[in-house]
């Protein structure tokens, strides 16, 4: 999107400031400013903007209503719009901002330290994502189900993958693609993982869920496999599936029951199911691996004993949280673990993979790290199974 | 005697009052939009240096810091680095509640505005 399109809120109590750094914005091209004094002032201009503002430039320490507050007040709001952070204040201190930020559910586009320079400003408003990835990411407060409801649902087949690919950073090529399950209400519409998970993990039901997904993964990547996609599939495990001995031996039934190779299949398990159940995870972690399928560590970062996991089980794909991902442009801690996580990735010779990428900058980053694949909105979102073939005829790799 | 480096001017990147490509970045070399900008800059300034020293007279630490904070900012936007400087230093002073560091550091302060003032009359 061209800066002209976009529309700007400056939060900043001196009036110089202010004024220069909307100065600074028209230069770059913007045509829709709106200032603000302090945070309360912002908080009603964002309210009752007549289009929604699109990227907040926000100093933190202002009288009144600072910068903090305001960021917690918008994250309340849940509507979603970009932040980027202009302070003087000590750089420590303006990464627990960031962070604090991104805790909130606010899209951070960086911290500019003052004074603000055009470069840097255009550097970060870059980062802007694009409208359809604001869509997805606004929090959804969905329905909520009784176990029955859902047991219900698996029983009339009303769950289904929707696809998101991952793509190949130096060919922009489709290498794999990740099965997310999707509960079709007959009268609520599309339900999230959030609302179904849980309970079925919590009454020992996830394993039919988790059979389902398999089975119409298969068959799909089967599907596009023979109309010439050269490319994996990938379905999550859940941790309590993990602790049953049984499930290595259910899993690759079912997958060669679908004519579909088990080296073409990648079974994606969080840090946290290894560690829970340590020996029937080896044990069936292991035994897949033997059968030829790909193991893709989730979430990689987030939970516990990352590398000893690493040691312990003979994953074939790192999957790089994408909170590293998404701070690395603009936060020094965030890069540190990204680059050390594919040097990682490189040495024990495994396949990386950044989740979460959403903007161009993203992309760029990743690219120049030499990090192999990536997987986010910048690429595209997770589409049903139709949309998903359209989307693969139409989809021409990035330069 | 002075030794023979001291009889020549400092390098003027060291040395400059207002480093005018800073300016030039806000105003894109417009003239209407630099003078706006000049004028605006001085009458806020004016405030806020008055805010400083009467906190200083008065030992109101609080105030010191939102004073040179605001100055510091502001002067760092039209590149008058020397000031920003300055201004720092009696803004961490005044944040470790030294008002003695504070005072030490108001002759160099008054000194820079002026500098920074006959700098922008200039333009």
């Amino acid at each position: 999107m061209q800066i002209a399109d976009l529309r700007f809120l400056i939060v900043e109590d001196h009036g110089f400031q202010r004024w220069a750094t909307r100065q600074i914005l028209e230069n770059l091209g913007a045509r829709f400013v709106v200032e603000a004094a302090d945070g309360r002032e912002a908080l009603e201009s964002f309210r009752n903007a007549e289009e929604p503002i699109d990227i907040i430039i926000s100093d933190l320490d202002m009288p009144g209503m600072d910068g903090m507050e305001l960021i917690r007040h918008l994250g309340a709001e849940g509507r979603p719009v970009s932040m980027i952070i202009a302070s003087a204040l000590d750089r420590a201190l303006v990464g627990s901002v960031e962070t604090m930020t991104t805790a909130y559910g606010i899209n951070l586009l960086g911290a500019i330290e003052k004074p603000i320079t055009a470069k840097a400003l255009e550097v970060a408003i870059r980062g802007h994502a694009l409208p359809r990835a604001k869509v997805d990411r606004t929090k959804v407060v969905g329905p909520t189900f009784t176990i029955e409801e859902i047991t219900e649902g698996l029983r009339n087949h009303e769950f289904e993958p929707y696809f998101q690919p991952k793509v190949e950073l130096s060919t922009g090529a489709i290498k794999g693609v990740e099965a997310l399950a999707r509960w079709r209400h007959p009268q609520k519409g599309v339900i999230l993982p959030s609302a179904f998970i849980k309970p079925l993990e919590s009454s020992g039901q996830i394993d039919s869920l988790t059979m389902s997904m398999l089975e119409m993964a298969a068959v799909c990547c089967r599907t596009w496999r023979r109309g010439g996609l050269d490319a994996t599939v990938s379905v999550n495990l859940s941790l309590k599936s993990l602790a049953d001995v049984e499930l290595a031996d259910r899993v690759t039934e079912l997958v060669l029951a679908q004519e579909l190779d088990p080296r073409h299949m990648v079974l994606e398990v969080t840090e946290s199911a290894v560690a829970t159940h340590l020996g029937s995870a080896l044990e069936n972690l292991s035994r897949l691996r033997m059968k030829g399928f790909g193991l893709s560590i989730d979430d990689y970062g987030t939970g516990y004993s990352s590398m000893q996991q690493l040691s312990h089980i003979a994953f074939t794909e790192l999957k790089i949280d994408e909170s590293f991902v998404r701070n690395a442009s603009r936060q020094k801690a965030s890069r540190v673990i990204l680059e050390s996580s594919l040097e990682m990735a490189r040495r024990l010779n495994i396949v990386a993979v950044a989740e979460g990428v959403e903007t161009q900058l993203d992309w760029d980053l990743l690219r120049s790290l030499g990090c192999d694949l990536c997987q986010g909105y910048f690429v595209a979102v997770p589409m049903e199974t139709g949309e998903f073939f359209r989307w693969v005829k139409t989809w021409r790799p990035l330069s | 005697m002075k030794p023979p480096d001291q009889w020549l001017p400092p390098p003027a990147a060291n040395n400059i009052a207002v480093d005018r490509t800073v300016l030039a970045g806000i105003s894109c070399g417009k003239a209407s939009i630099e003078r706006e900008l000049i004028m605006l800059f001085r009458r806020l300034n004016d405030e806020d240096m008055m805010k400083l020293h009467k906190a200083v007279t008065e030992g109101d630490m609080a105030l010191a810091v939102d004073a040179s904070h605001r100055i510091s900012g502001a002067s760092g936007m039209i590149g008058a680095i020397g000031l920003a400087t300055v201004c720092g230093r009696v803004e961490a002073a005044g944040r470790a509640s030294d008002l003695t560091a504070v005072k030490a550091n108001m002759p160099a302060f008054d000194e820079e505005v002026e500098r920074v003032y006959a700098c922008l009359d200039s333009i």
